[in-house]
């Protein structure tokens, strides 16, 4: 790299703009070849050497020198891939070493010093023996395929790119490893979050900037342990009350009145069907473990189904006043007809109040009407289509979603209150004991005896 | 007389009746929480599921009114024996797939700043506070169990352990799918001198020495309970 050609401000941070921009170029080019161009290009690098360069990069070694294409041919783009993600400033530390003002002893006194590093070993590949049958967890799933880009940010930021969420695999069929887009189960949860809380305050004629503040944060983010409050204390009456009084609330759990509460539903990630993931996904879609192989090859690499979007933002300087600043921005997005396969379980469902199993039955229409995931929506990314959530073995069918709806209906003045209320009272909550909108009298009931729980059993 | 819950009886019958030495193998969909210090156990889970079944609400509801001091059994279909003194299960901690890896999550939560009805929010400290923690995990296709226990029970109960360790309601620790293996090398306590689980100093276990430390922890399920608190040999977890 010159400093003529980068600029001498570019050129003093280059170690930072290499390292910011390694990730972003490794997702979005599909070789090594391709990967070099792009990195040649942003950096104004001649690799074939030009005018005002040295000839063809060369990469030196202590047992002499190779050119940059013979050098390439004998990487693996997977390895180099797996490198940049797990540390892109370990290579950028390297690359802009200058070796100009070094003489040749220090120069080789440098190269020596590799050899106290010991030699490169590569992880076990070994394939894992996949059981023909599983004893399976008792889910709900489904097939979801991408009707447009998806976005959901990565962990870091890489310059000005935006990258999609990765995590680290193992890929079963191969015993190699590979970072790999995901959905993290949280970020559906928060999503299915906002969703079932706004949809039940809106069937209590409320928004949540009505109802106090500390309620809004729990109901919608899940609520927080205020300091020095005694967590191991668990109030049995207002446990009890905030289940009976918000379905939406006993399906996911938070913090609120002091009182951590777990949720019913356990939300997971959005796996991403690829070749990768192959052994993980192909029950859900409809492929045998004895066809998995074949099946397997027919998939794309992960790093296949995605691609880096331009964004621009106009500063509109032709306007008076304009105080805006043009910017460029690079989003990495998942495509188009990619498919993921999203879960979730209720546990148990067996001690699930019928409410409460009916609220997720809601959620669930809710969500498929609404078919968006992921960030940028009103970009118009992460629409998704999907067939309705299949109970998997052993799993009972939800409920309809009337039942909610006619106990909200039933008891909405009881709602309203319990989502009004600035903290419980000391003494044990009272029903306010008037009939709510459908004319039925009396306090919460607790939802469900337990010889009601033992029929729901058998009918749901 | 200890403290009895009243759906005690209705989770007896997931006590261990006709013990077996077997592998439980879980096949993981998601990463796993672990932090390298302690392990992962499986009673856990197993008690988790078992409560919830004979109960129908969550474990920190259903022990709503047990003294915290007193540790109430929660019958599995894993063996238990007495070693130093102190119950212990016959279990072992998990064992990763030999080509897992140890990674991290970040977890986020994001404050819904617009919907409080409040003229300024600040996400940055305090109640409204907006989080993003990293979370050390394990990447591994499964993990494995090596217990004494009940084979018929457990293909019963595992259906509804569904998670294992921590973060399960985001999904951390997603269990696949479950293997019930038979281990005739019986490795609940030991495998090749390698300590496999936590067990009392006092018990005088043969274990090899590299393969463990001796530091204060608990010897069983719920592991953060205090009554089983003493001086132990603790697994050392290493994930090469």
């Amino acid at each position: 790299m010159r400093a003529e050609a980068l600029g001498s401000h570019r050129y003093s941070c280059v170690s930072s703009e290499l390292s910011n921009a390694l990730i972003p170029l490794v997702v979005s080019e599909r070789s090594c070849l391709a990967f070099y161009r792009a990195l040649c290009t942003r950096f104004s690098v001649e690799a074939a050497g030009g005018p005002d360069d040295y000839g063809p990069i060369e990469l030196w070694m202590p047992t002499g020198r190779l050119r940059w294409d013979r050098a390439l041919s004998a990487i693996d783009y997977a390895d180099m891939r797996l490198v940049i993600h797990e540390n892109p400033g370990f290579l950028a530390t390297f690359a802009s070493s200058s070796t100009r003002d070094m003489d040749d002893d220090l120069l080789r006194a440098e190269y020596e010093s590799f050899d106290a590093y010991p030699e490169p070993t590569k992880g076990g590949r070994a394939r894992l023996q996949l059981p023909a049958q599983l004893i399976q967890p008792r889910s709900f799933r489904t097939v979801w395929t991408l009707t447009s880009p998806m976005a959901h940010g990565a962990d870091e930021k890489s310059g000005n790119v935006n990258l999609f969420r990765r995590h680290r695999v193992v890929d079963a069929l191969t015993g190699s490893h590979a970072y790999v887009p995901f959905m993290a189960g949280n970020a559906v949860r928060g999503m299915m979050r906002d969703m079932v809380m706004g949809r039940w305050l809106g069937l209590l004629g409320l928004k949540a900037s009505d109802i106090p503040p500390a309620r809004a944060h729990a109901l919608l983010a899940g609520g927080n342990v205020e300091q020095g409050v005694d967590t191991g204390n668990v109030r049995v009456d207002v446990r009890k009350r905030a289940r009976a009084l918000c379905p939406p609330w006993d399906l996911l759990g938070g913090c609120t009145d002091q009182q951590i509460m777990a949720g019913r539903a356990r939300i997971h990630d959005a796996v991403l069907v690829c070749r990768e993931n192959a052994w993980q996904v192909h029950q859900a879609l409809g492929v045998e473990t004895k066809d998995l192989d074949e099946w397997a090859e027919t998939l794309p690499e992960a790093a296949e189904l995605t691609q880096l979007r331009l964004g621009t933002r106009h500063a509109h300087r032709e306007l008076e006043d304009s105080g805006g600043s043009q910017m460029i921005f690079n989003v990495e997005l998942l495509l188009s007809g990619a498919q993921m396969v999203h879960s979730f379980q209720v546990f148990s469902l067996d001690g699930v109040d019928q409410v409460t199993a009916s609220c997720l039955a809601d959620l669930l229409e809710d969500f498929g009407a609404h078919g968006v995931v992921g960030a940028q929506n009103a970009r118009g990314m992460g629409l998704i289509a999907f067939n309705p959530y299949e109970p998997g073995p052993g799993t009972p069918e939800l409920p309809d979603p009337t039942i909610y709806l006619e106990y909200v209906d039933a008891h909405r003045d009881e709602m309203i209150e319990w989502a009004m209320m600035r903290g419980e009272p000391d003494a044990p909550a009272r029903a306010s004991g008037k009939g709510g909108r459908g004319g039925k009298k009396g306090p919460p009931p607790p939802r469900a005896t337990a010889e009601e729980q033992a029929a729901d059993r058998e009918t749901f | 007389m200890g403290y009895s819950p009243p759906w005690s009886a209705e989770a007896q019958r997931w006590a261990c009746v006709s013990p077996e030495p077997l592998t439980l193998r879980a096949w993981l969909a998601a990463p796993l929480q672990w932090d390298a210090y302690n392990g992962v156990p499986c009673e856990g889970a197993l008690q988790y599921a078992v409560v919830q079944l004979a109960s129908g609400v969550s474990p920190e509801e259903a022990f709503a009114g047990a003294p915290r001091d007193e540790l109430v059994p929660i019958p599995i279909p894993i063996a238990d024996q007495e070693m130093g003194g102190f119950t212990v299960a016959l279990a072992s901690w998990a064992q990763p797939a030999p080509s897992a890896i140890e990674s991290t999550r970040i977890r986020r939560k994001r404050a819904r700043a617009e919907s409080y009805g409040l003229a300024k929010v600040n996400v940055a400290m305090a109640e409204f506070k907006s989080e993003q923690v990293p979370v050390p995990t394990l990447v591994s296709a499964f993990v494995e169990f090596h217990v004494v226990g009940d084979r018929a029970l457990l293909n019963e109960l595992l259906p509804h352990a569904t998670h294992l360790g921590r973060g399960r309601s985001s999904g951390h620790g997603q269990v696949l799918g479950w293997e019930v293996c038979d281990d005739p090398e019986r490795r609940s306590i030991l495998d090749r001198g390698r300590l496999m689980r936590t067990v009392p100093v006092s018990a005088g276990v043969n274990a090899r020495p590299g393969t463990f430390s001796v530091r204060h922890a608990t010897t069983r399920a719920p592991y953060w309970h205090r009554a089983s608190l003493t001086d132990c040999m603790v697994p050392i977890v290493r994930v090469l």
